[in-house]
């Protein structure tokens, strides 16, 4: 597969967040990034071609509403 | 564009010999042409030699309407998805669809990332119920190594799932090694989830 290499600057607490993520997700930074960039673009096209995405509160059940502008 | 992964071997039931097979990322317009030709034709008179769906599906016809073309359009689309092929004597022996914005059900792992698939298939011809003398034997297995072998790449660390169909529920269970997710009203099959060490044992195993 071709690839092509970009270089991306986060501030501290970006970075933070992203070894955080991915020591509780278990997985290394960059399978982080790209599985954030699939999952970013599965939620927009849905919500493009008219689906609803929402999140579920476990014991209440009450749904709020994902919005992707 | 197509990526070659592996070489495998295939067992060639009607020569008993194993031949060489490869592996490939992404379909091509060789294997929508052979899926067209060679693969499309023959399910679709299988399919109509029944009235109903059930006994199709009991005689390895269950996927006749599964239009690959299409869905080879929805995975150059998009990043959710991903097409693999095999292919052994020239021709497309097995395809899968996967998607892999997917997370783990069952306990243990639930909410992880996995690799689900959500489509795979061998040749008409290597189906035991469809022909007298299949040809290949292997082919699903390959794919689901190779789906293994996705997960691990993408760090989801060789989770894999699957919904199955009733025939096929026992191989996943017993054979595979799958844990069984229960039935899923929804889709109306069941489900069947692979944590890291089903999914080491069944690369070491095949």
């Amino acid at each position: 597969m071709d690839r092509r290499q970009m270089t991306l600057m986060l501030s501290d607490k970006e970075m933070n967040l992203l070894d955080q993520l991915a020591d509780r997700r278990g997985m290394s930074k960059t399978a982080l990034l790209r599985q954030a960039l699939r999952l970013y673009q599965s939620v927009t096209e849905r919500i493009e071609n008219g689906e609803k995405v929402f999140v579920e509160h476990p014991a209440t059940k009450d749904k709020t509403e994902l919005m992707v502008l | 564009m197509k990526e070659l992964l592996r070489v495998v071997v295939l067992f060639n039931r009607t020569t008993c010999t194993f031949e060489s097979a490869e592996v490939f990322q992404e379909l091509d317009e060789k294997n929508l042409d052979d899926f067209e030709r060679l693969w499309r034709p023959a399910l679709q008179t299988r399919r109509n030699e029944f009235a109903s769906w059930a006994e199709a599906a009991a005689a390895s016809a269950q996927d006749s309407h599964w239009n690959w073309v299409e869905q080879a359009k929805k995975a150059n689309a998009s990043l959710q998805y991903e097409t693999f092929a095999i292919e052994c004597c020239g021709e497309t022996q097995g395809l899968m669809l996967v998607d892999v914005t997917k997370f783990a059900r069952v306990d243990g792992q639930r909410g992880r990332e996995l690799v689900y698939i959500e489509r795979i298939a061998t040749a008409p011809w290597n189906r035991p119920k469809f022909v007298q003398t299949p040809l290949f034997k292997g082919v699903g297995r390959v794919l689901l190594g190779t789906a293994i072998s996705l997960s691990v790449g993408l760090g989801f660390k060789g989770r894999i799932g699957l919904h199955s169909l009733p025939q096929s529920e026992s191989w996943y269970r017993d054979e595979a090694g799958f844990t069984d997710g229960g039935y899923e009203q929804a889709k109306m099959m069941q489900y069947f989830e692979m944590n890291e060490a089903q999914a080491a044992a069944f690369i070491a195993d095949h």
